[in-house]
């Protein structure tokens, strides 16, 4: 994601190319603003992020009590869902199924990118709006095929967590 | 619909051999990704079409009759069925809109030169990284009273809001899963405009300043116009998912305070009260109100691309 560019210049221009980019994107100017604009940004990022590994150092009664720094700081809940066999079997499924979705999707969808963006093809819109719409609108609940009665199997969870945005 | 398939300057000679040729092959390749679509959208969909036309008895399994359109009647004649909506196009407007604005300005941060930047990008995506779950129940948790980190600051710092049980009255609860949402969301929608604050050329910008043109001209009459397609493909993404939200609520209120939302609604009547009839038809309802809400973007943003493209060539 990083490693987006704007633009690859030809070899003649790449020196002339180089110096007008460093300008423009203006190194110095803003600086005060902007600065405080980056801390912003990442305190909005960090601090629930924060919480949530605060919380995962506590344990008993220090849960409870809001503290903003862990007094008795543990490891033991690490520790705890290291050692829990089904971790490790949720964690190898959620690798599978990331893998073999994310190659899927990523084959098929270049293909059907290409054609919809660069060639002549009948009923563009419509099939652009299906693609575009169906995957994204489909209806939750139908969607996770496991019963949260079902407590064994251990997808009660998984049933919320996959609803919204998978 | 609202894209013309065939560019009108093309004229006449538009079904020789080779535009024959041309169509057959973007045929086929798109075919592999309808067919996959077909398989993991349609079919599900249809089944619960077809489970929304019934009524299924709760005591004696495997029992059911069909009903026709009686259970889209009772949704639709219901209280609960247009609060929830209310209040998913109140949670949809409100957080898509901030997301929008700050995933500009975060792309717009991201994009800029500047040491740490690679230590920015990699922050800002945290958030996006963290299970929806889990980063409801830290939000939840964080709003708590007396134990929260946002009460306790707030209380500590003597503001008001210290001493509110937030997650227990309507305001103060949307608010909460507004700002989980924002908070989980943004880089997302950051991502995008980012992708497409990248195309814009150099060039462009170097006209602008030796026109002399301020900062903010440029941004308003150069870099909006041309960030709109990103702008309105990160709106298409981010309100198709905010219509359909369950989590958040699910996990911060439970629905109570009236903060359940369409998709919320239809699992509670589904998997809760066992109304697998009714529970399919608002889920049914729910699907067709984010259909409609997709169609009416692409129309707006499909002649957008278009003329994005036209420009190009």
């Amino acid at each position: 994601m990083s490693t987006l560019t704007a633009e690859r210049p030809t070899p003649e221009l790449a020196t002339r190319a180089k110096a007008p980019k460093r300008r423009l994107r203006g190194e110095a100017k803003l600086h005060p603003m902007v600065w405080v604009f980056v801390v912003a940004v990442m305190g909005f990022s960090l601090i629930p992020f924060y919480w949530l590994v605060n919380t995962s150092l506590k344990k008993g009664a220090s849960l409870s009590q809001g503290e903003l720094f862990p007094s008795q700081p543990t490891l033991e809940n690490y520790l705890v869902v290291f050692q829990n066999p089904e971790f490790l079997l949720a964690l190898r499924n959620s690798v599978i199924i990331a893998v073999v979705t994310t190659t899927v999707a990523l084959v098929f969808a270049s293909f059907a990118a290409y054609a919809l963006a660069r060639l002549k093809m009948r009923r563009k819109a419509m099939i652009l709006t299906l693609i575009l719409s169906v995957p994204r609108s489909r209806p939750s609940p139908s969607r996770p095929r496991c019963s949260p009665f079902g407590a064994r199997s251990g997808c009660t969870t998984r049933c919320s967590a996959s609803s919204s945005r998978s | 619909m609202a894209l013309r398939t065939i560019p009108p300057s093309r004229g006449p000679a538009k079904t020789s051999g080779r535009d024959r040729a041309e169509r057959k092959l973007a045929f086929r390749m798109t075919a592999p990704s309808l067919v996959i679509m077909a398989l993991v959208a349609a079919v599900p969909i249809g089944y619960a079409i077809w489970l929304s036309l019934n009524q299924y008895s709760v005591r004696t399994a495997g029992l059911s009759r069909f009903v026709g359109l009686e259970n889209y009647i009772n949704a639709l004649a219901s209280r609960e069925w247009w609060a929830a909506f209310g209040q998913t196009f109140l949670f949809a407007g409100l957080s898509v809109s901030l997301e929008l604005v700050l995933g500009t300005a975060m792309a717009l941060l991201l994009n800029l030169a500047f040491k740490g930047r690679a230590v920015l990008r990699t922050v800002v995506l945290l958030p996006y990284a963290i299970i929806t779950v889990v980063s409801a129940i830290t939000w939840q948790t964080m709003f708590q009273p007396n134990m929260g980190l946002v009460t306790n600051v707030l209380s500590a710092l003597g503001l008001p809001g210290g001493d509110v049980v937030w997650l227990g009255e309507h305001g103060y609860a949307m608010a909460v899963i507004v700002m989980a949402d924002v908070w989980k969301t943004t880089p997302f929608a950051a991502l995008i405009i980012l992708a497409g604050l990248q195309v814009i050329s150099a060039e462009t910008y170097e006209a602008a300043e030796l026109d002399g043109a301020s900062k903010w001209q440029t941004f308003v009459n150069i870099t909006l116009p041309l960030l709109r397609p990103a702008i309105v493909l990160a709106a298409i993404f981010r309100t198709m998912d905010a219509l359909r939200v369950f989590d958040l609520p699910f996990v911060l209120t439970r629905g109570a305070n009236g903060t359940e939302s369409m998709s919320m609604l239809a699992y509670t009547q589904l998997r809760e009260n066992r109304l697998v009839g009714e529970g399919s038809a608002l889920s049914i309802l729910t699907f067709l109100t984010v259909m409609v809400v997709s169609v009416i973007y692409v129309r707006f943003a499909g002649g957008n691309i278009r003329d994005v493209a036209k420009e190009e060539q």
